[in-house]
């Protein structure tokens, strides 16, 4: 190793930030990270947050495996809210319940949706930032759940007619391991 | 042994000792650990890396595995059209060949790629397993770090206060104690001295002192020549 060599190492190591035995957090993802879940490695390919008002935030990662892509979203509360969601056709709602949603003044209060009453849980509107953007999007939300309030159903709405719907559960941080930086 | 030779060795010698009172155990160790430590972070690096590699191999995969239905489904609907005479049989057929030879090769693509997933899917769980037992071998290097410095800083404390307490017995201040009490002793007895003649010269004194100012015994022998006058008797 030549001197040269010697001094950019000890500079590159001087840059890093993660010390690899520091235990990792669920809430540490980053872009990048990887996480292993369900058997599978995920790889996190963004980084978003909602702003519902000042110091109310919720964060949400974006996981991804060579087949699916799931919503990791963090709660602060007491304790921290995980959900892990699923991104399913708006068109699986029941029309009238679409009809509910996207024509009336006030949501249903129950949705009926593969066999499971979900039930208003909570309605909002919030900014959306995606990677750690300044710029902030406007997003809508009605959030649904089962009474066990494991199983959750999320509509949102961006823009005058743009609608999504997420089919999610309740998951606990337990149920994650590998976190995995890649700086 | 050559004169140069047995020099050589002096020298050595010295330089080894000098070296060895130069390290410090504790530092030595944690300057071990940083490069077990960079050490990991390399292998969480590469193992990052495969990971990605067998995401997107698998992702690969099925898009080569999907490509080869569609080829398959493009085929189909092409003798369809030629059944029910949309389009020329020959360059129908031909077409339908064409993409059969593109369904055999995105098949083959996808077999290939999804047996290179499966390896860097093996090689990462085996680099997971390996950082993983490498993770708990240096925190359990950082905890008996932990442990051998709070021992250590106790053994100095307990060097110290034995080395002050040692410092004590033969310092003066024992003697000190021992010359004091010597003195304390020695003025003890003079007071004592001192006491004894003063004693022996009030004695003396008081004896005279009773003597002269004794009226009592003076009326006494007044009274004693009177009563010898009166029998006549003489004094």
């Amino acid at each position: 190793m030549g001197l040269k060599d010697f001094f950019t190492s000890r500079f590159k190591k001087n840059q890093e930030t993660v010390d690899p035995i520091s235990q990792l957090f669920l809430s540490d993802l980053k872009k990048g990270y990887f996480v292993d879940y369900d058997l599978k490695s995920w790889e996190v390919v963004s980084e978003n947050r909602y702003e519902w008002g000042s110091e109310d935030v919720t964060y949400e990662w974006q996981i991804a495996t060579h087949d699916e892509n799931l919503f990791l979203e963090r709660e602060p509360d007491d304790e921290d809210f995980w959900t892990l969601s699923s991104k399913i056709p708006f068109q699986s709602l029941d029309s009238q319940v679409r009809h509910q949603l996207t024509q009336s003044e006030t949501a249903p209060e129950t949705i009926l949706f593969e066999g499971t009453t979900y039930y208003l849980d909570e309605t909002g509107g919030a900014l959306f930032y995606r990677d750690g953007s300044q710029t902030g999007k406007e997003v809508f939300k009605w959030d649904y759940c089962d009474d066990s309030e494991t199983l959750w159903l999320t509509v949102e709405q961006w823009g005058e007619n743009d609608y999504e719907l997420s089919k999610g559960k309740t998951v606990k941080e337990y149920q994650f391991s590998n976190i995995l930086p890649n700086d | 042994m050559s004169f140069f030779k047995r020099l050589f060795k002096v020298g050595e010698s010295q330089a080894h000792s000098i070296v060895e009172k130069m390290e410090d155990p504790v530092k030595m160790t944690e300057q071990g650990i940083r490069d077990l430590k960079n050490d990991l972070s390399a292998a969480m690096s590469s193992l990052a890396q495969v990971k990605g590699i067998a995401i997107r191999t698998r992702k690969e995969a099925d898009k080569n595995k999907n490509l080869a239905n569609d080829y398959e489904r493009k085929a189909m609907m092409l003798l369809q059209k030629i059944e029910s005479g949309a389009i020329d049989s020959a360059e129908g057929e031909r077409l339908a060949t064409e993409a059969l030879n593109k369904k055999e090769q995105n098949n083959k693509d996808a077999e290939r790629l999804a047996a290179e997933a499966r390896d860097h899917e093996q090689r990462a769980n085996d680099l997971q397993s390996k950082v993983n037992k490498l993770k708990g071998t240096i925190t359990s290097y950082e905890n008996d770090l932990i442990t051998l410095k709070a021992r250590s800083r106790t053994a100095a404390s307990t060097k110290k206060i034995n080395a002050q307490m040692a410092s004590i017995d033969s310092s003066s201040t024992i003697g000190m104690l021992e010359k004091m009490k010597a003195k304390v002793e020695e003025d003890e007895s003079l007071a004592q001295a001192y006491g004894e003649v003063a004693g022996s010269e009030s004695s003396v004194d008081s004896e005279i002192d009773a003597a002269l100012n004794s009226q009592g015994s003076a009326s006494a022998a007044n009274s004693l020549s009177e009563l010898k006058k009166r029998m006549g008797l003489s004094s």
